[in-house]
């Protein structure tokens, strides 16, 4: 029942996603596992024919450096990049010219990844806590956490 | 000859300036390099003074082990096993993910960047071998599949059911077998992957326990789909059992016994009005 979802990159890309974990779940699993988290959602995509197809999403982010620069975060489908978002000193920007800093993966169906082109964003500029990765990195890629926080942040993993 | 060899060092370090880039960020330098990694991405070096010392350190930031991570190459022994052996062999420091040099003056700073940037491009060669993987059918898709195909003509399946508790939080049931006859019973289920830890999960399903005290939903059997068996402790189990009406264990990349197990359990659930 293996079935390739690459078609539909595009389509997750652009629609709310739902991880069933809280911010600060995150942040105390950044905390726990050596600054990476490592989470999994299902996601109900609609295929051509107007059918439920379920989509397994993988959220990886890390934060182990010290230096928020170092910081990255991506949105995976079958193990590879499909959205995500980090930092380079010089980068060839979607559009031409250089991009410099802060920037969103952008999926290359041609490719079939996320690597290689990126779009400068400026949502990231001057974040200097995970908390703060956090929140603007997910909003980036249109991803929602759970609301709910009763005290899992104080519990191990 | 020696002419043309001049000309072409003038225009290589023309060209090496052009594309060589450094920009100030909060504590130190950033140097892009004119070298492009596997995956394609400049190599940047981190260049950061060491507070209250003379020293500073040239490191790669741990951008690189966060970028295999985010790529999908995740860390494993034989990974970390190499990536120190590429330090060793430069004379680097491996630790915490980064490629580190201290260095007591300029001469031995020019050098550590070049020998960064050297291990940067080495470090990111299984991104060559990186391949996607195309997982089989989800669990969640697997036990949607399967209700359809048990479902009796006296039930409606429904997908994500909230049920609001009395803190006015939303919780959800992964999926109800919902009766629409007197003699049968709605039989609520949900999906424990251990991903965000054990102790947690089993903490959410106390507090909806709690939280949904006194409304229908809390009198429909719960049947607990707990994937991964294998990462559950005997004590998490054993919690997980108490809060439930039945449990189902899945071991990893066993995900087709569902389709076996979750037939009788929804009749016995369903029919033991």
């Amino acid at each position: 029942m293996a079935r390739d979802l690459f078609a539909y990159v595009e389509q997750i890309r652009t629609t709310e996603k739902y991880f069933d974990v809280s911010r600060l779940g995150i942040l105390h699993l950044l905390l726990a596992k050596k600054g990476a988290c490592d989470l999994y959602a299902d996601h109900v995509i609609v295929d051509e024919n107007g059918n439920d197809v379920d989509a397994t999403l993988r959220l990886n982010i890390s934060t182990r450096s010290e230096t928020p620069l170092s910081w990255t975060m991506s949105l995976k489908l079958h193990g590879v990049r499909i959205d995500g978002v980090d930092h380079e000193g010089r980068f060839p920007a979607v559009g031409g010219g250089w991009g410099r800093g802060w920037h969103r993966h952008v999926w290359e169906p041609a490719d079939e990844n996320a690597e290689r082109r990126k779009m400068p964003i400026t949502e990231l500029d001057g974040v200097t806590s995970r908390d703060q990765f956090l929140t603007r990195g997910l909003r980036v890629m249109r991803i929602q956490l759970n609301a709910i926080d009763h005290g899992q942040e104080l519990l191990l993993p | 000859m020696d002419k043309n060899c001049s000309s072409l060092k003038e225009s290589l370090v023309a060209l090496f300036a052009t594309a060589l880039d450094v920009t100030a960020f909060e504590s130190g330098c950033i140097v892009t390099l004119p070298l492009k990694t596997v995956d394609d991405r400049y190599v940047d070096v981190f260049v950061e003074p060491v507070a209250d010392s003379d020293f500073v350190y040239v490191h790669d930031g741990g951008k690189n082990t966060a970028e295999l991570f985010t790529q999908g190459i995740h860390p494993t022994e034989g990974q970390e096993a190499l990536l120190k052996g590429i330090a060793r062999r430069y004379g680097v420091t491996f630790q915490n993910g980064r490629f580190q040099i201290a260095c007591p003056n300029d001469a031995a700073i020019h050098a550590a960047v070049l020998t960064i940037g050297q291990c940067v491009v080495l470090a990111m060669v299984d991104v060559v071998s990186h391949e996607p993987k195309i997982e089989d059918e989800s669990l969640p898709a697997r036990v949607a599949r399967t209700l359809r195909l048990w479902q009796p003509p006296y039930v409606e399946i429904e997908r994500r059911v909230v049920v609001k508790g009395r803190t006015k939080y939303e919780h959800v049931f992964d999926f109800v077998s919902r009766s629409t006859v007197p003699t049968a019973k709605t039989v609520a289920l949900k999906l424990l992957p251990p991903s965000v830890g054990t102790q947690w999960q089993i903490a959410r399903l106390g507090f909806m326990g709690f939280d949904i005290k006194g409304q229908p939903a809390a009198r429909w059997p719960l049947l607990t789909v707990l994937s991964r068996a294998e990462e559950w402790s005997t004590k998490s189990l054993e919690i997980v059992k108490g809060m439930s009406t039945d449990v189902i264990l899945i071991p990893t990349d066993r995900e087709e016994r569902i389709e076996q197990l979750l037939p009788p359990k929804m009749t016995e659930l369903t029919d033991a009005a």
